[in-house]
């Protein structure tokens, strides 16, 4: 299973793609979310991962996963909002710019393999 | 939180998460252990707790050795020795004896049965050949492969001793049980003979009547 996962902060990054693959799926690490579009068309993940606060950013990632969900294709796509905004407000607006998962950070990596785990058995 | 803050706690979480899946991991390869006791013991009432106790004297036996070996592992080889018998046909699973050749000639295939199944878990790659040589002896006429000596698995040499006192001193039913000191009397005469000479000499030394008095194998398979 593809993931793309849109983090700014390296160390993170190093973190996600150190609990991702060693379960199995492959990744695409962006700092940014600016050209979401083109890296979908091109890479055509099943799963995209972003964090909201993406410095040097044009979008946040609340637009970024607005961005996902009017491309053709991904309109199904599963989305994680991976964000240290924590909070019923920041998980709503989550949800409403249309990720499936809000998860706040620090998060727990067996919940998020659980999560992911539980979405591929579903799109099986 | 600053995000030199956010990551010392993000990598705390990692680290009780890990602590976590290990303890689930671990509880979840006993309870499948567990679960294949239970199903033979379904299938044969009268041998209810031999697995158990077995572990028991397993257990008691490598640590008098000076733990040489993985408890958990032996433990885990211990309490499943038996479990190729559920690929016999009941009627000997039942029997526990084999009364003719072709049903003797079954029954001896039951470590290798068990083995096999085992391997379906790559976890217990490690102690799977304990219960494959169980009934190998030590002068070479056991089976499967008759294998002699330290060419036997320790802990098969092991398993295989406490396999037999236990079927030698517990009441299973159909034969009347030996006393505890008859049957740690016929181990002794079987030293080099079906058992290594240094497990039956480390075996003797056991406070065995207090052990079996305690049956403190009751609590440990709880």
């Amino acid at each position: 299973m593809k993931v793309l996962v849109i983090e700014d902060e390296p160390d993170m990054a190093a973190l996600l793609a150190a609990t991702l693959e060693p379960a199995g799926y492959q990744l695409r690490l962006e700092r940014s979310g600016d050209d979401v579009e083109q890296i979908l068309l091109n890479y055509d993940p099943q799963v995209v991962i972003v964090d909201v606060m993406l410095f040097g950013s044009r979008f946040d990632g609340y637009e970024v996963v607005r961005r996902i969900r009017a491309t053709s294709g991904h309109e199904n796509t599963l989305v994680v909002v991976l964000t240290a905004l924590v909070g019923k407000e920041y998980e709503q607006r989550s949800l409403e710019a249309g990720a499936d998962i809000y998860m706040g950070k620090p998060f727990s990596p067996l919940e998020l393999l659980e999560k992911l785990r539980q979405a591929e058995i579903i799109t099986d | 939180m600053s995000g030199g803050d956010l990551y010392k706690h993000q990598l705390l979480e990692y680290a009780q998460d890990l602590a976590r899946a290990y303890s689930q991991i671990r509880q979840s390869q006993a309870e499948f252990l567990a679960a294949l006791v239970s199903l033979l013991e379904m299938k044969a009432p009268t041998v209810r707790g031999h697995a158990r106790r077995v572990a028991f004297w397993s257990l008691r036996l490598n640590e008098t050795l000076g733990r040489p070996l993985d408890p958990g592992a032996l433990q885990a080889a211990a309490l499943v020795h038996d479990v190729g018998k559920l690929g016999l046909p009941d009627r000997l699973i039942q029997a526990w004896v084999a009364k003719n050749e072709d049903d003797h000639r079954l029954v001896r295939m039951h470590p290798e049965l068990g083995a096999s199944l085992l391997e379906h878990v790559s976890a217990f790659h490690d102690w799977i050949p304990w219960v494959r040589y169980h009934h190998e002896r030590w002068d070479g006429t056991g089976y499967p492969e008759g294998k002699m000596g330290e060419e036997i698995p320790l802990g098969s040499r092991i398993i295989a001793l406490a396999n037999s006192f236990d079927y030698h001193a517990h009441d299973y039913g159909s034969a009347p049980a030996h006393t505890v000191g008859g049957t740690t009397a016929w181990i002794e005469k079987q030293a080099g003979g079906t058992f290594d000479p240094n497990l039956v000499g480390a075996f003797v030394s056991l406070p065995i009547e207090a052990l079996w008095v305690n049956r403190l194998w009751i609590e440990e398979g709880k």
